[in-house]
């Protein structure tokens, strides 16, 4: 490409018919035209700084995830080693091994699948109902109504804590899944205004147009919902299940406290990460003989072990979410 | 079936529990803060009190200006996700990979965050003081733990979080933009940065607002990293208004003050929302194609 902007500057220094003041105008445009681009050819300069930028930007988000992966993979000798920085001298799997029994995968994983799973399908089926209320219809006091949705999620949620633990104890929903389904079937989950927010606006971006020929035809209300409006929303039920998923994943302000403060079986990945210390030390006492002392490896390993079915989630979603939008024909007409 | 009918049908669901859960609790908290209580004693009357202390408290002051700073910084960095965002929706090689590596943050819980940019910030052996170092900086801050440094090194920390989330509803949205309309540009000979900025943004005008709001209310009330990373040190320098009532609760069990603080948090996001209302009420907050 360099070479190719010099043969046409040489062309332009050779050409006998412009005077000085035009070829240099010329070598300028050409410059121009290489560095910065022209129409959609992106020049080299501004590509070489776009690609450093996100490159830069992707390594500061990569970081902790290559920080975690490595440091999960080192051995106590290679942790305390402070040459060894990046590269482990063996890869030591045993910390998975020791992380895999302190946290009681089994029990935990079927836990954390069921807090994480269903309240998000109520939250995303419910989210998107409100929210197509909300963008199709008027109806009396709706800004009455759409202010306080909005309120809802301004409130510090430490300061609903105290009347809300009241509430659920005594109508008997602590220690069980319904602290969390129910709620989310009522549009009261994690995040929840959020979600309304996102289909809200989603649907009033569908053209009107696309109803109002619905109507004409003899649509339903439900039918132009489920054909209409849903397969034009594709890619916010993906983003509002990806974030509902992981909201409830991470959770443990909410699980700890309707979950280890009753008696239940009910445990969570998040729960066991954050008791990872203690339940090292039962099941690995430190003897005299042996101070089998916990160390950043293991627990590293514990972090890895916690959000692995995210990222399986997250990757099979966002394959998904890419083809979504091509199949809506949204991007055709 | 009527319309009305299933008007109710869309929209009751989140009304249902919304007053017992959400509208109840906020008249308990507005009624605690005009009590002096400890959080299970007996509660002794002692009428307004409690909000006469709280407006006449410089720690609450300053925490609701770190609270504002948090607002500006998180708002003006919603700048920064959306030319992200439109440089990703773009004909840029490996886009894909670097949408999922954006992400990651929003997969990991706050604890796990927050442990991340201790070790990132530590005085003597964290990564940017180390890269400082061998940059030729004398003595580098000790991040977390000076006054001067603690706020922005918290905002970088938490900008860096919500990246992900951002950048993920603005793709989404720029998704949604029928491929004719910039076609049509292209062969009109517009610039990628002149469809960008007239075509892309003002078509997703609509979610941008959305964004705005949720990034100024989801500061007025941000509290995870805060209280992890610092807990509102050293000395209260980056306290924000929810940390400190939080402090002030369940820290030194003075929950009527407490109460009296998450209501005053109320006020004040109330109004700043409202005014976020009016100002861009001015404009048509949906687009018609």
């Amino acid at each position: 490409m360099a070479d190719k902007g010099a043969t046409t500057v040489l062309r332009v220094i050779q050409n006998q018919d412009l005077d000085v003041k035009q070829k240099l105008r010329l070598i300028r445009l050409r410059a121009e035209h290489f560095f910065f681009g022209f129409n959609d050819r992106k020049g080299f300069l501004l590509k070489f700084v776009i690609y450093t930028l996100l490159l830069g930007i992707g390594f500061v988000y990569l970081y902790p995830m290559l920080y975690m992966f490595i440091t999960s993979m080192k051995s106590l000798s290679d942790l305390l080693d402070m040459a060894i920085n990046w590269i482990p001298s063996s890869v030591y799997l045993d910390n998975y091994n020791q992380a895999y029994q302190v946290m009681n995968i089994r029990p935990a994983l079927i836990g954390s699948m069921q807090i994480a799973l269903f309240p998000t399908v109520l939250q995303v089926i419910v989210a998107s109902l409100v929210g197509y209320g909300f963008a199709r219809f008027e109806f009396p006091l709706k800004k009455l109504w759409f202010a306080l949705m909005i309120f809802s999620f301004i409130i510090p949620p430490q300061i609903l804590m105290m009347p809300k633990y009241r509430l659920f104890s005594e109508i008997g929903l602590t220690g069980s899944l319904s602290a969390f389904t129910i709620p989310a079937a009522l549009g009261q989950g994690i995040n929840s205004t959020i979600f309304i927010l996102i289909f809200y606006q989603f649907f009033k971006q569908t053209p009107t147009s696309l109803y109002e020929a619905a109507e004409v035809d003899g649509a339903s209300q439900f039918t132009s919902f489920f054909k209409i409006a849903i397969p034009m929303a594709v890619p916010a039920f993906i983003v509002a299940f990806l974030f509902s998923f992981v909201w409830y994943w991470n959770e443990t302000y909410l699980t700890s406290l309707f979950l280890t403060s009753s008696s239940t079986d009910i445990t969570t990945i998040l729960l066991q990460l954050q008791s990872f210390e203690q339940n090292y030390e039962a099941l690995y006492p430190s003897t005299e003989a042996g101070p089998n002392r916990i160390n950043e490896g293991i627990k590293m390993a514990g972090t890895m072990l916690s959000i692995l079915p995210l990222l399986i989630t997250y990757f099979f979603l966002q394959r998904y979410f890419v083809e979504s939008v091509d199949n809506t024909g949204i991007t055709g007409e | 079936m009527s319309n009305k009918k299933i008007i109710a049908l869309y929209v009751l669901p989140s009304l249902l529990l919304l007053a017992g859960l959400v509208y109840i609790p906020i008249f308990l908290t507005g009624y605690y803060g005009l009590m002096e209580w400890n959080g299970v004693g007996a509660m002794e009357f002692i009428g307004l009190d409690n909000y006469m202390n709280l407006l006449q408290d410089p720690k609450f002051w300053f925490s609701a200006r770190n609270s504002f700073f948090l607002a500006l910084f998180s708002t003006l960095s919603l700048i920064l996700y959306l030319a992200v965002s439109l440089i990703l929706a773009g004909k840029i090689k490996g886009k894909e990979l670097l949408r999922k590596i954006y992400l990651i943050p929003m997969l990991l819980s706050s604890v796990a965050i927050a442990q991340l940019w201790i070790k990132i910030y530590d005085p003597n052996n964290g990564m940017l003081n180390s890269l400082l170092q061998t940059l030729g900086v004398d003595s580098p801050p000790a991040w977390l733990a000076q006054r001067e440094t603690v706020l922005v090194a918290i905002f970088i920390a938490i900008i860096w979080q919500y990246a992900g989330f951002y950048i993920i509803i603005y793709s989404a949205a720029l998704k949604g933009i029928p491929a004719s309309l910039v076609e049509a540009a292209e062969i009109d000979g517009a610039t990628p940065i002149q469809i960008a900025y007239k075509i892309k943004v003002p078509l997703i005008s609509g979610v941008i607002k959305t964004t705005i709001v949720l990034a100024i209310v989801g500061s007025l009330k941000y509290f995870d990293l805060i209280y992890v990373m610092t807990g509102g040190g050293p000395n209260g320098a980056s306290e924000v208004i929810a940390s400190y009532m939080y402090n002030q609760a369940f820290g030194i069990k003075n929950f009527g003050y407490g109460s009296a603080i998450g209501f005053a948090l109320l006020i004040l996001a109330l109004i700043t929302t409202w005014g976020i209302q009016k100002l861009t009420a001015s404009k048509n907050d949906s687009i018609q194609f």
